[in-house]
């Protein structure tokens, strides 16, 4: 009974990494794929770390694993940190990529500026008058 | 008597899917626009390793392999930050180049 649990837990840990790993396949942007990763960096881990504790370890190598995790667990966020701002340092039209999604990646931000200042006449004499 | 051969034999499956795991965000890490997505594909890969020899240890019976385990995760993470630092490093020592070029062309 004991070991079925700890294959269950090992199971979902391992179901939550290839979830990590659809997302790092399937998603269109680079920040996307980083909380992708992000889930099975944290939570995949932790469940398989349990489900062998589960499974039967002794006692000081179920400590050991533990601090496995409790190392995970630090390192792993501090690394994805550091990617992120890496990527939003480097990557020059990062700001842009909402704007690719909803009007494709050929979009330039010129034809935006000029769609949003092209007034229709009754919108310019308001403006006018009121200055 | 089969049930349990079966549940014996399951932690080496699971080993065998992260394995297959392992193998399809190698193509992340070849196909990666940027290298952001080759640095992220390998933290995931380390990660992986490092789950991969804990399982390994308990299906093995083989108790240092925890060891090994978390001087791999010491590795990993020791691997991405040097290289963040390096390309940052790196960028700002580009954009002050470029900096200085300018100024010098304007004189």
């Amino acid at each position: 009974m004991r070991e079925t649990i700890g294959l269950l837990l090992i199971g979902f840990g391992v179901f939550v990494f290839f979830v990590g790993i659809l997302g790092t396949m399937r998603f269109s942007y680079i920040l996307s794929r980083l909380h992708s990763t992000a889930v099975g960096d944290t939570s995949g881990v932790v469940l398989i770390i349990l489900g062998l504790i589960v499974y039967g370890t002794p006692f000081f190598l179920s400590l050991k694993l533990l601090l496995v995790v409790l190392f995970l667990w630090l390192s792993g966020s501090v690394a994805t940190h550091f990617i992120a701002r890496v990527e939003c340092l480097t990557n020059e039209e990062y700001e842009m990529y909402d704007m690719y999604e909803k009007y494709g990646k050929h979009w330039k931000p010129v034809e935006k500026e000029l769609a949003e200042t092209e007034l229709t006449e009754t919108e310019e004499t308001i403006a006018k008058s009121t200055v | 008597m089969e049930l349990v051969e079966v549940r014996d034999e399951m932690l080496a499956f699971f080993l065998l899917l992260l394995v297959i795991g392992i193998a399809l965000i190698f193509f992340r890490a070849i196909r990666g626009p940027r290298f952001t997505d080759r640095i992220v594909a390998v933290n995931y890969i380390g990660t992986m390793a490092t789950v991969f020899i804990c399982i390994q240890s308990v299906y093995l019976d083989i108790p240092f392999f925890i060891d090994v385990a978390l001087t791999f995760a010491l590795l990993n993470f020791l691997t991405v930050i040097v290289i963040c630092r390096v390309v940052t490093l790196h960028y700002k020592g580009r954009q002050l180049n470029l900096e200085h070029k300018k100024e010098s062309e304007q004189i």
